[in-house]
């Protein structure tokens, strides 16, 4: 068994999938077990390709496709195979609870969403691992097509359907810088394989221009304000199984790209590359949670939530680069190591919160939360799951998020080093604060979301009429939500990992300082400054808390409960005097009106009956800044313009090859001057 | 050499003059006759000269024609009444485009040693874009098309002394591939409209 086996193997079986399920067209019951059956062997695959080379070593082949400019290149890496492994997890986990999610869609398309799915984890699986530009650039197209006709799976919804042509369009806007970057970078190389790229004999513009084309084209992938418009209404719009992915892996594949370019292609360059993506990332990250903060579309919310998420890769990474062009090597891997740790992190509580919002949604068949509640009664365990998540991603320990935040932090802290002076320690100090506000907003959010969706009584006749969802949709998520304390408590051994991943870009030696003996320690040393975190340390806190609790129930004991309603002035209690989600996010609506530009709108009708009071309607909308500035008029703009050419369209057949006849004599005629 | 040249422009511009479909076709045929009979002129005694000539024999003078007749005969009242620019005035675009090109390859490509077979080839495609542009019968556009491929043929031919022959042979399906499907598209356009004027194709667009 060797590696070119092992992933001829993968290839294989998504071959297989994608052949056979059309034919089972007729029995769709099948079809859902087979299709997506295939899709988590060919998961389980992945990860043993990526286990393969963990324990062995790097691995590569290629095979001859007999085309020009094109071969069929793999070179996994450290680095390839951790992103492998990301999608690979994720994705056998998406697969078993699309078993479940996706009986909805008998009815509509089952079919081409199953090849769609199958085609779009393959083409994941092919973007981290091929290594020849012409072939990612192949790959990297596919996966954007085939997420955009998922996007657009509700074809009989406008919303949907827009939402698809809004990522269509954006994501070939992306496309476009990418292709730039690699061709210019192809052009200083003299190479298209990824092995052999490096812009080190190139000029200053030149790397400037990759560097910049690379940030908007994977930027644009991975959800970077202002280039993110597309993703709060595409994730909504696709079916929950594929929303976890493209949320948890999809925008991974742009950091994975980005990583490449920025660690390994580009090499060191100035600070102010760095500076330029801490800027947006840290941006993102705040504008995101606000939003994120603002929605009552529970996939809205947790989109909003990725491009906040990608934000605190971006912050890892973005300090990574400032540190490493000031020499700060071992900080720099710290810094990447974080970021690293983050996607692995983002990409698995993110993938169980869509799993958990899509067995809500599969019972209350609404997505909005104002009409959610009381669900924790009726679906324990998914509240359970939901819960871990909602913990892990607003940062608490022991789950994973508290981790590599924390790294984030001390790269944080550390940051007046690579600058200094005082404009480093202004820089750091409002990075600093902003990401805690970032972490507050985040926690207050899913404290909202957990709050509307589970607590309470029901709010809408849908919530009542509940129950728990299946064992498909129940083991991805207790996997998921198992692996969210895990990773939190094994992270000295992923910090062992990410060493490893990073070690091949750094000197030798650089970055042994990140790990230390002790599997129970999080630590590490640069000079005078060290940090570190361990479990003992955090367990001994742990352990404080539960003996207090102990000795105020061994002082106090349980105290009397009595099981009630509660009491609301002799009225029988219900839903409408619960907290909505909009009263609960009122005051940060407020706090940050200046960012958030809230537009209320309050109808009173007083027309009613005298006896029964007033009839209010309050509805609040909240402006997405960079949308009305940027995008809106961009959009006027070009409908302005396309007005001019409809005019040279005048559907006549002649006409069109008469431009073409004019073209070319005025070319002929041009070519005589030479 | 020179006479076919001149016989092709020629056939050319007769295509110019033309109403009747039919005679338009046959036009053609003699044509591609003339390109297949440059093509082995050139190509004495290279085998792969020879198999391209009798390839252009075979499917610009044998297949395409016969494919174009059959329908026309089904055609029957159609012919290219109301051109965008009538057979006088075409006439003399096609001389202009004739002088001019002589005159853009005499400027550009001076030294070349077959010069003359240059500038037949071009003026060739772009009498038959004309065509292409003033005429509304399909069939006839059809025919424009297919002087436009003899054109490039030869501008290939006189340039590069015969292309690698499987990329002639891509050529030559391709040529097939496409005048299948426009006899076809022009069958269902008499089938659905009970004419083959392809101006009424502009209703299409919404």
């Amino acid at each position: 068994m060797n590696f070119t086996t092992i992933y001829l193997l993968m290839l294989l079986i998504f071959a297989v999938g994608l052949i056979i399920t059309p034919v089972l067209c007729k029995k769709l019951k099948v079809a859902n077990l087979f299709a997506h059956g295939i899709a988590l062997l060919g998961s389980l695959a992945a990860v043993l390709c990526a286990s393969f080379v963990f324990v062995t070593g790097p691995q590569a082949f290629s095979l001859p496709l007999y085309l020009p400019f094109m071969a069929f290149s793999v070179r996994v890496d450290y680095l390839a195979a951790y992103f492998l492994a990301i999608i690979g997890l994720v994705g056998a986990a998406a697969s078993i609870y699309a078993v479940a999610y996706g009986r909805e869609y008998f009815k509509r398309r089952f079919i081409v969403m199953a090849e769609l799915y199958l085609a779009f984890l393959l083409s994941m699986l092919l973007v981290v691992s091929v290594s020849h530009v012409f072939a990612f650039l192949v790959v990297w197209e596919v996966m954007s097509v085939a997420s955009f006709m998922l996007v657009g799976q509700e074809y009989d919804n406008p919303v949907s359907t827009k939402a698809a042509y809004l990522y269509l369009v954006m994501t070939h806007i992306g496309t476009a810088f990418i292709m730039t970057a690699f061709l210019l970078l192809a052009k200083t190389s003299g190479s298209m394989e990824f092995a052999e790229l490096s812009a080190l004999g190139a000029d200053t513009w030149t790397k400037n221009a990759i560097f910049l084309c690379a940030l908007i084209g994977f930027g644009t992938k991975a959800g970077l304000i202002p280039l993110h418009i597309w993703l709060p209404k595409a994730h909504p719009a696709a079916p929950t199984h594929v929303s976890a992915l493209m949320s948890g892996v999809m925008l991974k594949t742009a950091i994975y790209g980005m990583t490449r370019f920025y660690l390994e292609f580009l090499g060191v360059g100035p600070a102010w590359w760095g500076g330029i993506i801490l800027l947006f990332a840290i941006v993102s990250a705040v504008l995101g949670v606000l939003y994120a903060m603002m929605e009552h579309d529970i996939k809205s919310l947790l989109a909003y939530s990725s491009v906040e998420n990608i934000g605190l890769i971006m912050l890892g990474m973005g300090a990574g680069m400032v540190l490493m062009s000031n020499g700060l090597t071992t900080l720099a891997g710290l810094a990447w190591a974080a970021a690293l740790f983050h996607v692995l992190n983002h990409a698995v509580f993110k993938a169980l919160l869509f799993f958990g919002a899509g067995a809500v949604i599969s019972v209350t068949h609404t997505r909005d939360i104002e009409q959610h509640g009381g669900l924790i009664k009726v679906m324990p365990y998914t509240a359970v799951v939901f819960l871990i998540g909602a913990a892990a991603i607003s940062a608490l320990p022991p789950f994973n998020g508290f981790v590599s935040e924390w790294l984030i932090f001390q790269v944080l802290f550390n940051l007046p080093a690579a600058i200094g002076g005082v404009l480093g320690k202004m820089v750091a100090a409002v990075l600093i604060s902003l990401l805690g506000l970032t972490g507050a907003l985040a926690a207050a959010c899913f404290v909202k979301a957990y709050g509307m969706i589970f607590l309470a009584k029901p709010r809408g006749n849908k919530a009542e009429q509940a129950s728990e969802v299946s064992g498909f949709m129940l083991v991805p998520m207790f996997l998921m939500a198992i692996l969210c304390l895990v990773l939190g408590i094994i992270a000295p051994k992923i910090m062992v990992l990410l060493r490893d991943i990073l070690a091949p870009f750094f000197s030798e030696g650089v970055l042994d300082s990140l790990v230390n003996s002790a599997w129970y320690v999080l630590g590490f040393q640069q000079g005078q400054v060290s940090a570190g975190l361990s479990l003992p340390a955090l367990g001994v806190v742990f352990g404080a808390g539960i003996v207090l609790a102990a000795i105020f129930y061994l002082l106090n004991g349980l105290g009397k409960s009595e099981t009630g309603e509660t009491w609301t002035c002799g009225i029988v209690p219900n839903a409408r005097m619960e907290y909505t989600a909009t009263g609960f996010s009122g005051p940060i609506r407020r706090a940050f009106g200046k960012v958030l530009l809230p537009q209320t709108e309050k109808v009173i009708n007083t027309n009613t009956s005298p006896y029964s009071g007033w009839r209010v309607i309050y509805e609040v909308h909240i402006t997405h800044v960079v949308d009305e500035l940027v995008y809106q008029p961009l959009n006027r703009r070009i409908v302005i313009a396309s007005r001019f050419m409809k005019e040279i369209q005048t559907g006549s057949v002649q006409l069109y090859i008469g431009y073409i006849m004019a073209v070319t004599i005025g070319m002929l005629i041009w070519s005589t001057r030479w | 050499m020179q006479t076919l040249a001149i016989l092709l422009l020629f056939s050319a511009f007769l295509l110019t003059r033309v109403n009747r479909l039919t005679s338009a076709v046959h036009i053609l045929l003699v044509q591609s006759a003339m390109v297949a009979a440059v093509c082995a002129i050139e190509g004495t005694g290279s085998m792969h000269m020879l198999v391209a000539a009798i390839l252009t024999v075979v499917i610009k003078a044998g297949l395409i024609p016969y494919a174009l007749l059959r329908v026309v005969r089904q055609l029957r009242h159609e012919r290219e009444v109301n051109p965008i620019i009538g057979p006088n005035a075409s006439s003399v675009a096609a001389a202009a485009i004739i002088v001019m090109i002589y005159a853009i390859v005499d400027r550009t490509l001076p030294s070349v040693v077959s010069w003359d077979a240059v500038a037949a080839s071009l003026a060739l495609v772009f009498i038959g874009l004309m065509l292409i542009i003033t005429r509304r019968q399909a069939i006839l556009q059809i025919v424009g098309l297919i002087t436009m491929e003899n054109g490039l043929y030869l501008l290939g031919l006189s340039t590069t002394h015969g292309l690698p022959l499987i990329i002639e042979l891509g050529i030559f399906f391709d040529v097939l591939v496409a005048v299948s499907v426009l006899v076809i598209l022009t069958y269902r356009l008499k089938k659905s409209f009970q004419s083959t004027d392809t101006s009424i194709l502009k209703k299409l667009k919404g």
